[in-house]
């Protein structure tokens, strides 16, 4: 894959904001910006987080085209991306950090799983939604979560209770 | 593969096979199927398998037709039973294509994203995953 250059990107993105945006799609936006400039720098931090980091890239690589899986599938866009690159950046360090899948619609996973009904699948989408689903025991819970650069605090509570007990 | 097309009807019981076209579908800790697996695009339904009537086989067979159609390697498939996805209000329906009689679409999914995943999480959380055995 040609990856476009920061600067190409980062005027595609600003070439995007146009006066009126509701502050949040600029904050979306600058989130984007900031993880794709992490995108072309050299990779860092610990060795499990930089092998996440490493993981995602490639997932990307693989799913940034349309019709990726061969059924029409959405490419998974460089916002898509951006943001949960800044998802992963904004995981506490004493996390355990998820493994990332992708969806047919474009949006990107990132799971905590430790069995079939203790497992928690939170999506990315474009506009910097988190759109999450939980297995706990008999309960279930699902939702979406606005991203603001935090991990929000009900994701958080979830990842918890995946790996209680 | 079997030249008999299965009744209309699905039963509950009837396994459905959902086949797998991407590692990333598969969780490398414990090699089950992840319920991305099962989110339903471009349309709202879900295109799976009925095992009535064929071998084991036959059911990989048609793996590999669909593999072929997708230009994308079949890595294994998802059994999950035409009750699992009533459970969460859907609607197994036999839709029988030119290459596969069994062919079934999985209808009633809800257009929200969260509701779409939660029942995805319940039909993977009930099915079991099968690797392409090798040759």
């Amino acid at each position: 894959m040609i990856r476009p250059s920061t600067m190409t990107i980062s005027l595609a993105l600003t070439a995007s904001t146009t006066p009126g945006r509701s502050p949040a799609a600029i904050y979306v936006q600058e989130q984007a910006m900031t993880g794709w400039n992490h995108y072309q720098q050299p990779i860092s931090r610990g060795h499990a987080r930089q092998t996440a980091q490493e993981n995602l890239v490639a997932l990307f690589d693989r799913c940034a085209q349309p019709n990726w899986d061969g059924h029409n599938a959405a490419a998974v866009s460089q916002q898509v991306y951006c943001l949960a690159y800044r998802l992963l950046e904004a995981l506490p360090p004493d996390l355990p950090l998820p493994e990332f899948g992708a969806e047919p619609d474009g949006q990107l996973t990132f799971e905590w799983h430790r069995a079939a009904r203790r497992t928690l699948s939170v999506s990315i989408s474009p506009d910097g939604d988190l759109h999450f689903a939980a297995l706990l025991g008999a309960s279930r819970n699902y939702g979406t979560e606005a991203f603001w650069g935090d991990l929000p605090q009900p994701i958080l509570e979830l990842i918890g209770r995946v790996f209680m007990g | 593969m079997s030249l008999l097309a299965p009744p209309a009807q699905v039963g509950d019981e009837e396994p459905l096979a959902r086949y797998v076209f991407s590692a990333d579908h598969v969780r490398k800790t414990d090699q089950s199927v992840k319920p991305d697996a099962f989110i339903p695009h471009p349309h709202l339904d879900l295109s799976v398998t009925r095992h009535l009537g064929l071998a084991e086989d036959q059911i990989w067979a048609h793996g590999k037709v669909v593999s072929a159609q997708r230009q994308r390697p079949l890595i294994g498939r998802a059994d999950v039973t035409a009750a699992t996805f009533r459970r969460e209000g859907l609607q197994p329906s036999s839709a029988p294509v030119t290459t596969n009689a069994h062919h079934v679409n999985v209808v009633g999914w809800p257009v929200g994203k969260p509701a779409q995943k939660i029942i995805a999480q319940e039909v993977a959380a009930r099915a079991r995953y099968l690797p392409l055995p090798a040759v």
